[in-house]
């Protein structure tokens, strides 16, 4: 029993067990503690909206939305944007379509990102949305956009908007290379093998809900991490093929010592 | 071919499978602990407390709801450290034991298959010998099992008309995707829309696009110069190769190309195929304009619509 | 109980002294009768190293990987087709007709706690999957594993690597999203243009013409039940077999036709083989937690009168898509009688594929006039013949999988498609006696230096 050589063994070689036990317990708490606060910090900066940061206007800029209107769109898009020598606004109902649009610009359509302050645009954006515009288009809805792009707009510019070939020397662009705006005045105006479907295909409420769904398309939901440029199966196969690759060489590390064995 | 063993196979009582070296602690206690001289043992330590951070930091990410990212990157590093352990353990840790072993060899039995063969014949004999029942008994049991492929036909039913037809009737209203009726001033001249039947919208084999064209350009197909009324031209949007909706609609070169593989249909001249792997045209559907202006079908397609099939060509 | 038997449990409570095999041991002998010499025998089971030899068990820890992760999945997927109206997390949906199968399938990536995860590992195992068979077979054809006695595992791996094939495409085919429904509508077409039974076959696997309301309720079980367990039984007879034979060796010393040599299966190469099956699965994992994969929102629910571009089947089926992109619209009309253009690429070119597969190993034995035994291997640079063979067969189907994705190179590299297919349909005559013919001369030279 206490003369046992055994249990003194058995606890000498208990103690650097425990020991290294506790080490372990002291790395993985901080392994854990350190991601886990740092998943938090991430969900609570998600939530939290950026507040806007009020600047001065630049001189000779008036501060209401009418007048930033009058003053720099009504010269191309008409005093009631009817329409001049860039497409009429009639679509234009809703606020986040226009702000990206004036702040970046499109193909013809400059930007005023220089020119207007970040309250001027917001401003112009709530007047055009509320006042210039069509009031049908405020009836747009997201999924009816959804509906209808893929009834008519997914054959040429893929389901998730990356653009496609087409058989005339072509390739339908990728939406996501301008605001969504831009794809109003698509819509409005027809380019090259895009007919003009405002007027025809759609009305104006339809136009704008295609628009709204265009913009969800830009930066396409995806939890489920990294996008692999939203291509689908071609992208995922050659990474089907990276991971089997990568399990190849893991078995090339794992038979590495018995190689060359011999018995 | 002279091999050279190991001293374990040498030392051993010797068995065809390799027995373990003579040299066995007593039954029941753990082998010695390594060498500290051995293969270092870093990486299975590292590998198991990076399993433990990767399970608790699985488990309380999920438990949080935290995302995609945070639940698989924990659990990847939770299988990922175990699989290192226990790979690297297995690697350098478990011992170079590299040992030989007889293949079982294979061979060619002539006797023994003759002995098997002789064997069945005999004990199936009772069933051979009765020449006439023995046949009836394959004939029965071939007839049975025939007959049970009749239950493939409750899987589905005969085509019979069903790929010749669809839902267009003579006088059929044209509505859009939303169900409003297509009238001659809905589409402007160069314009496209979908359109289904009155009461059919959604249809799969029924749908058609819809263009208007420009005075002059369309010339209609010999016998069709009634379909097109005020150039208003219908044709089947699924496609004659394997059936995809032929949804891209080039608007200068005029053409409807199905986006699966690139099948091309020149508009303005019957829906014939351009390029691609499409061997008919798209069908043309026979328009009308009704009292009220709203576009009407005339009929029903003349040919089957989509992909061929061996008896298209019979009505 | 006496002090010392006390104490020893003790002892053993806190530095294992005595094994719990031999109680275990005993307990079972007693239980069931028997077993143990061989069990122990079968302990000692010797494998040969060799990094080639983990291929195959590439592709069955990805099996694994898939029932494991395909029964958590089966738990929340609904197998119907009546149309639902969307309300769930994917605002862009919200108010839209969806299939009950596709709601289920968003529950599962928007609501379900790791449900996206599980849903994406399961994808990306099955593209590894398929992608591990073929680099397996490859394996097996180079080296000669396929000769004698091991012929009939050869063609018990080709069926398997169908049936997986079969099974990927039921499987992503289940969400009912556009991508794989414009998918489901050419599985229906291909067999249409069958001469004769063609339509009536459709319609029996379809229940009725396309689209049908029933078709992904018929796929589920042959999904979930019906393919995996011919698979698993498949798969029990290639490892039975493989068992018993013993693994093939390549050449080398104290090796040949009736000696192995190798790593005893307890404990080194269990512990290998299992922290294998925990690396592959962590690869699975990281890929499923980092990279998206058919993200079906974005696609939206199939409806017969949408299409989208890009659209192409999982990367395995990529040669038949090719198949049907690059072969021209050669209908063959006789009378009445139509023999669609499709038949060729969709229906006898998979014949072309398969039949040369299964009927190898009788044409290696009558080509080189071996009809023996083997055990050990041969490399792939000793038999130049077969090397060229080979490399000319995957390029061809390397051609042809190109081929199935040649509007999304058009696309990103700013290309004519038209110009694309007409390359690819030279290519696919040009380049597989090229390479055939470039290998058979490198793999001559070296085979100077290797012995025959």
């Amino acid at each position: 029993m206490r003369s046992s050589g055994r249990g003194r063994r058995g606890r000498r070689g208990a103690v650097p067990v425990a020991r290294r036990i506790a080490l372990a317990a002291v790395l993985a708490a901080a392994l854990i503690l350190v991601p886990v606060a740092g998943a938090r910090a991430a969900t609570e900066a998600a939530s939290s909206a950026a507040s806007p940061v009020p600047v001065a206007s630049p001189s000779g800029q008036p501060t209401s939305g009418e007048g930033v209107f009058l003053q720099n769109c009504s010269g191309c898009h008409g005093p009631k944007g009817e329409g001049a020598f860039g497409p009429p606004l009639a679509p234009a109902g809703f606020a986040e379509l226009v702000g990206p649009m004036v702040s970046e610009g499109g193909i013809q359509m400059p930007s005023f990102r220089d020119a207007l302050t970040q309250q001027q645009i917001d401003a112009v954006a709530q007047y055009v949305a509320a006042s210039v515009a069509d009031p049908a288009s405020h009836a747009a809805e997201l999924n009816r956009g959804g509906d209808l792009y893929r009834l008519y707009c997914a054959g040429c510019h893929s389901a998730t908007g990356r653009g496609g070939a087409l058989t005339s020397g072509l390739n339908a662009p990728d939406i996501a290379q301008y605001p969504a705006a831009e794809a109003l005045a698509a819509m409005i105006l027809g380019r090259r093998e895009m007919p003009a479907f405002a007027g025809n295909t759609f009305d104006v409420t339809q136009q704008t809900s295609v628009a709204l769904y265009v913009d969800r398309l830009i930066e396409p939901e995806s939890p489920g991490g990294a996008g692999l440029w939203y291509l689908g199966p071609v992208p995922e196969g050659l990474f089907g093929g990276l991971g089997l690759v990568i399990l190849v060489l893991l078995a090339v590390w794992l038979a590495w010592k018995s190689r060359k064995a011999a018995p | 071919m002279k091999t050279p063993r190991s001293e374990g196979i040498e030392g051993a009582a010797g068995g065809p499978l390799g027995d373990r070296p003579d040299a066995r602690p007593p039954a029941g206690a753990l082998p010695s602990p390594p060498h500290r001289s051995g293969p270092p043992t870093w990486p299975v330590t590292l590998g198991l407390v990076v399993t433990i951070a990767g399970a608790v930091g699985f488990a309380v990410s999920f438990i949080l709801g935290a995302g995609n990212g945070w639940i698989g990157g924990f659990l990847a590093a939770a299988l990922l450290g175990l699989g290192v352990a226990l790979a690297w353990w297995g690697r350098d840790l478990a011992g170079d034991e590299v040992i030989t072993a007889p293949y079982p060899v294979p061979h060619e039995d002539p006797e023994g298959r003759d002995a098997l063969a002789s064997a069945l014949e005999q004990d199936t004999g009772v069933l051979t010998r009765r020449r006439f029942l023995f046949r009836l008994l394959i004939v029965g049991g071939a007839v049975f099992a025939f007959s049970q492929v009749v239950l493939l036909g409750a899987l589905g039913p005969r085509p019979r008309s069903s790929l010749r037809t669809t839902a267009w009737t003579p006088g059929a209203r044209l509505v859009d995707s939303e169900g409003v009726p297509v009238t001659r001033d809905a589409l402007a001249a160069g314009g496209t829309l979908v359109a289904f039947p009155e009461g059919h919208v959604g249809s799969a084999d029924a749908q058609v696009a819809l263009f208007h064209f420009v005075n002059g350009d369309f010339k209609p197909q010999p016998g069709r110069e009634s379909w097109s009324p005020e150039d208003f031209v219908a044709y089947s949007r699924v496609c004659t190769h394997v059936g995809c909706v032929v949804a891209q609609y080039e608007d200068e070169a005029q053409r409807l190309v199905c986006p699966c593989h690139q099948s091309s249909f020149d508009l303005l001249d019957g829906a014939r195929v351009v390029f691609g792997p499409a061997g008919r045209p798209l069908p043309q559907l026979p328009l009308a304009i009704d009292e009220q202006g709203c576009l009407v079908a005339q009929s029903d397609f003349t040919e089957p619509v989509g992909p061929g099939f061996w008896d298209e060509g019979l009505s | 109980m006496s002090r010392r038997r006390l104490l020893n449990s003790l002892g053993s409570a806190f530095g294992v002294r005595r094994s719990p095999l031999r109680p275990v041991a005993r307990w079972t002998d007693r239980n069931l009768g028997g077993g143990s010499r061989l069990v122990k025998e079968e302990l000692r089971h010797v494998f040969p190293d060799s990094w080639a030899f983990f291929l195959g068990e590439i592709a069955l820890y990805c099996f694994v990987i898939l029932v494991v992760t395909g029964i958590f999945l089966s738990l929340f997927f609904e197998a119907s087709q009546t149309p639902t109206v969307y309300e769930g997390a994917y605002q862009p949906l919200q108010g839209s007709e969806v299939s009950a199968a596709y709601n289920s399938v968003l529950g599962l990536s928007f609501n379900v706690k790791a449900g996206l995860l599980i849903r994406q590992v399961h994808h990306w195992a099955a593209l590894v999957f398929v992608a591990a068979l073929i680099i397996h077979l490859l394996r097996m054809f180079f080296t000669g594993a396929y000769r004698k006695p091991r012929v009939i595992n050869w063609l018990l791996g080709i069926v398997l690597l169908i049936t997986v094939g079969m099974n990927g495409l039921f499987g992503y085919s289940l969400p009912d999203d556009l991508l794989s429904g414009v998918g489901l509508r050419v599985a229906y077409s291909i067999t249409e243009s069958i001469p004769f039974l063609g339509p009536w076959l459709a319609s029996i696997m379809f229940g009725g013409e396309f689209p049908t309301s029933g078709i992904i309720a018929r796929i589920y079980p042959a999904h979930i039940l019906l393919l995996p367990l011919g698979i698993m039984g498949l798969l029990g007879l290639h490892m039975g077999i493989l068992w018993f034979q013993r693994h093939t060796e390549f050449p080398g010393p104290a090796r040949d036709d009736r000696t192995m040599v190798g790593t005893p299966m307890v404990p080194a190469y269990a512990l290998r083989t299992v922290g294998y099956l925990l690396l592959v699965a962590g690869v699975l994992t990281a890929f499923g937690a980092f990279l998206q994969i058919n993200p079906v929102w974005l696609y939206g629910p199939y409806t017969p009168f949408d299409a989208t571009t890009q659209a192409q089947p999982d990367w395995y089926m990529g040669w038949m898509e090719g198949g049907l992109r690059l072969m021209p619209g050669w209908d063959i009309r006789i009378g009445w009688f139509l023999l669609p253009a499709v038949f060729w690429p969709a229906v006898i070119l998979p014949g072309l594929v398969f039949t040369p597969l299964l009927v190898w190993p009788f044409v290696d034995q009558w080509a080189l006039n071996d009809r023996g035994f083997h055990n050990v291997l041969t490399y792939p640079s000793q038999r130049p013949g077969r090397l060229a063979v080979g490399a000319g067969f995957v390029t061809f189907l390397t051609v042809l999988l190109l081929g199935g994705a040649d509007d999304v190179f058009a696309n990103i590299w700013n290309l004519d498609v038209v110009t694309v297919v007409h390359a690819l349909r030279a290519m696919v005559f040009v380049a597989p006696p090229l390479v055939a013919a470039v290998t058979y001369a490198i793999a001559r030279k070296r085979s100077e230096r290797w012995p025959v």
